[in-house]
């Protein structure tokens, strides 16, 4: 059996390009295919990336014989139909953050990977991070002593154009929201990771700057089932953009955690500094894309080796269960259980 | 310097004589035209030892003595929080214009009965926010006004420090709901949470927890809230006494034009292109702000200016900058968090 993967990847946006990237530093796949509505964009990527075969449609991806699993780049309302297309036609999938725009779809693509023995594998390559798996560490051994408070702050500036020159960007129909589905997730999901499952949640959101339908600013207030308090700050319509990070604050110590970066505050009063791309002696581009890099290959291996990726679609959907719980926490204005569905 | 001299002589007494009381006693002592003449403490050795650098003629065990006596024209009360309205209520009843510590009470209906009976009966309520006379704060209220920040989005307080057993255990009154009225929220984060609500403006609707993680209290050593403003900008806070990684208390304002921090009395302005601006006031006025694991030194400046404005206040017969009704908006949001507490929204 060939033991490298051959996958194919929907979509061919800017996401595309750092998921062909890091195609680059797996040793152990290649994209045999792309597609694209848009063929020209397709294209060009395949030009870029040597990529055999391009098409205009997923379909077309799904009947390919050779294509073993099909990564999903896509509007995030096209997660959910996409990858139910791919799983029918037996293709393992790997389905961008959020997995879909509801926990019930998201729940459909799990039982439809798991009736038909597939690999469904969410892309967040953060989890990847030199620094999350720092902070894992420090964590499960006890570093920050009793876990009190995670902090999660997204402070971008997504301008006019980001909205107004796409087509699904800021429709709640394609998008499914913006600064917490989108850009906060990925803190969010590895709060989640750190820590553990969430209790309750309530939030606040609104578009305050941007014309759109969804959210450019929102908050949120969350108890972790271990008792651990969490907040959420995000905004996307800030000129000042100061960046994402996550604080875990603990009885013994703290860390701040940002994709290139993580600050040890001690309980001593000394703070240690690590600055992976300086070590790494890249930029903290190319940084990004060894995480990329890191996710495709566990999601190769998994096929190959017949087991679960390291993130199940189960666990994919947990951070897309606390961001739907803050959605109609806002809208209804009360307080939300979560409750996360657990690997069975 | 800033002038220190009243128009006018004017005598203060002073209830309490902790180390709260020793700073604002310091700054009277800074303030011409203005003595202390009266002083109570349930520990008169403590009253004893803050009087004999005044020349006080009254010193008690029985704050009574300082309210009853004629010559006092207001009281400072530095008490326990929970004593806060027992202690107001009785001076206004006695005449006297009252100036008390943060927070202005622990349960709202008694900061409302104290506003009420302050304005009823003429007299003046001032609440010991000195930080609102921080340069920091003040210069933060002129760019906010001034649309430097442009439209305000969000701000966020975060408190996160330590504070041990036995400062609980070996305090009468810390980390009970009766005397101290919540912990880390309404004792360690109060004042930015008040400079919070007086840079943003008031909270709506606010979704709070709290917990006492580590410590063997009645109240909070931990605490984390979301909220709305009135103005639609949204806010979020952490507070806690049960992290030994303690950060530097900050307020961060966000606009859709640049950002503040306000730590202390340093402000660091973040603009549109991404620079930062730091001001250290602190150390333009020599140092004189301690950090907050160093109270004692915690600034006299803004000590003096809030002493002063309360003074002119009863001179000119005005309302003080930091009022009862100034000073009750912390005491909501933080009433709210511990109302909430994680069951419910709660509409301020």
């Amino acid at each position: 059996m060939d033991s490298r993967a051959r996958l194919a990847i929907a979509g061919a946006g800017w996401s595309a390009r750092n998921i062909a990237r890091g195609v680059e530093k797996a040793a152990n796949l290649d994209i045999i295919a792309i597609s694209n509505h848009d063929i020209v964009k397709a294209r060009n990527l395949a030009r870029e990336f040597s990529i055999p075969t391009t098409v205009d449609s997923h379909l077309d991806l799904c009947v390919m014989k050779d294509v073993e699993g099909i990564i999903i780049s896509l509007p995030h309302r096209l997660h959910h139909p996409v990858a139910l297309d791919a799983l029918e036609h037996g293709k393992h999938v790997l389905v961008e953050k959020p997995i879909a725009t509801s926990t019930n779809d998201a729940r459909e693509m799990i039982q439809e990977a798991s009736r038909r023995n597939l690999v469904l594998g969410v892309y967040h390559q953060n989890r990847f991070n030199d620094s999350t798996l720092l902070a894992k560490q420090m964590i499960d051994s006890g570093k920050l002593g009793k876990l009190l408070l995670a902090k999660i702050e997204v402070y971008l500036k997504r301008d006019g154009g980001y909205f107004t020159e796409s087509k699904w960007r800021g429709r709640l129909n394609m998008e499914g929201g913006s600064a917490l589905i989108n850009q906060a997730i990925h803190d969010i999901d590895l709060a989640l990771h750190l820590i553990g499952d969430v209790d309750l949640v309530a939030g606040f959101q609104s578009h305050l700057m941007h014309d759109i339908e969804t959210e450019d600013n929102a908050v949120a207030a969350f108890k972790f089932t271990n008792g651990a308090f969490g907040t959420i700050q995000a905004s996307i319509s800030v000129k000042t953009p100061m960046g994402t990070s996550l604080t875990i604050h603990g009885t013994r110590g703290a860390i701040e955690i940002r994709k290139d970066s993580l600050i040890f505050f001690k309980g001593d009063g000394n703070i240690d500094r690590r600055d992976f791309a300086g070590e790494r002696g890249i930029s903290s581009k190319e940084l990004k894309i060894l995480s990329h890099g890191r996710l495709l290959q566990d999601f190769s291996n998994a096929i190959k080796e017949g087991r679960a990726p390291a993130i199940t679609g189960t666990d994919g959907t947990r951070a897309l269960e606390l961001i739907e719980s803050i959605y109609t926490s806002a809208r209804k204005s009360t307080v939300m259980g979560v409750n996360h569905a657990r690997a069975s | 310097m800033e002038s220190r001299k009243l128009a006018r002589n004017l005598k203060a007494g002073m209830i309490g004589a902790g180390s709260s009381a020793t700073n604002i006693a310091a700054t009277i002592a800074t303030i011409e035209n203005l003595s202390l003449v009266a002083i109570a403490d349930k520990n008169i050795d403590a009253a004893k030892k803050i009087a004999a650098g005044h020349d006080s003629k009254i010193v008690s065990d029985d704050y009574k003595d300082v309210c009853d006596d004629e010559s006092v024209d207001f009281v400072i009360i530095s008490v326990p929080h929970g004593l806060h309205h027992e202690i107001t209520m009785y001076a206004l009843k006695h005449g006297k214009h009252v100036l008390v510590e943060k927070p202005i009470a622990t349960k709202i209906e008694d900061a409302e009965e104290m506003i009420d009976t302050a304005r009823k009966k003429n007299l003046k309520l001032g609440v010991h926010f000195q930080c609102r006379f921080f340069d920091a704060v003040q210069e933060a209220k002129k760019l906010i006004d001034g649309g430097k920040l442009g439209k305000i989005l969000q701000a966020n307080v975060s408190v996160m420090w330590y504070r041990d057993d036995d400062y609980y255990q070996k305090s009468g009154w810390r980390g009970t709901w009766v005397l101290e009225g919540g912990g880390s929220l309404i004792n360690q984060a109060i004042h930015p949470v008040d400079e919070m609500v007086h840079l943003v403006g008031s909270v709506k609707t606010l979704f709070g927890l709290w917990d006492h993680a580590i410590h063997d209290i009645e109240v909070d050593d931990l605490t984390a809230a979301a909220f709305q403003f009135e103005n639609g900008a949204f806010g979020t806070l952490q507070t806690s006494t049960a992290t030994k990684a303690a950060f530097p208390a900050k307020l961060t304002i966000f606009g859709s034009e640049g950002a503040i921090q306000i730590d202390g009395n340093i402000l660091t302005i973040h603009d549109a292109d991404g620079k930062e601006k730091v001001i250290d006031y602190a150390a333009k006025h020599g140092g004189q702000v301690g950090s907050a694991k160093d109270p004692s030194k915690f600034s006299l400046l803004a000590h003096g200016r809030m002493m002063m404005d309360f003074c002119n206040a009863i001179i000119e017969d005005r309302e003080p900058v930091v009022n009862g009704e100034a000073a009750l908006e912390s005491l909501k949001v933080v009433r709210a968090v511990y109302e909430s507490n994680g069951e419910k929204i709660i509409t301020l």
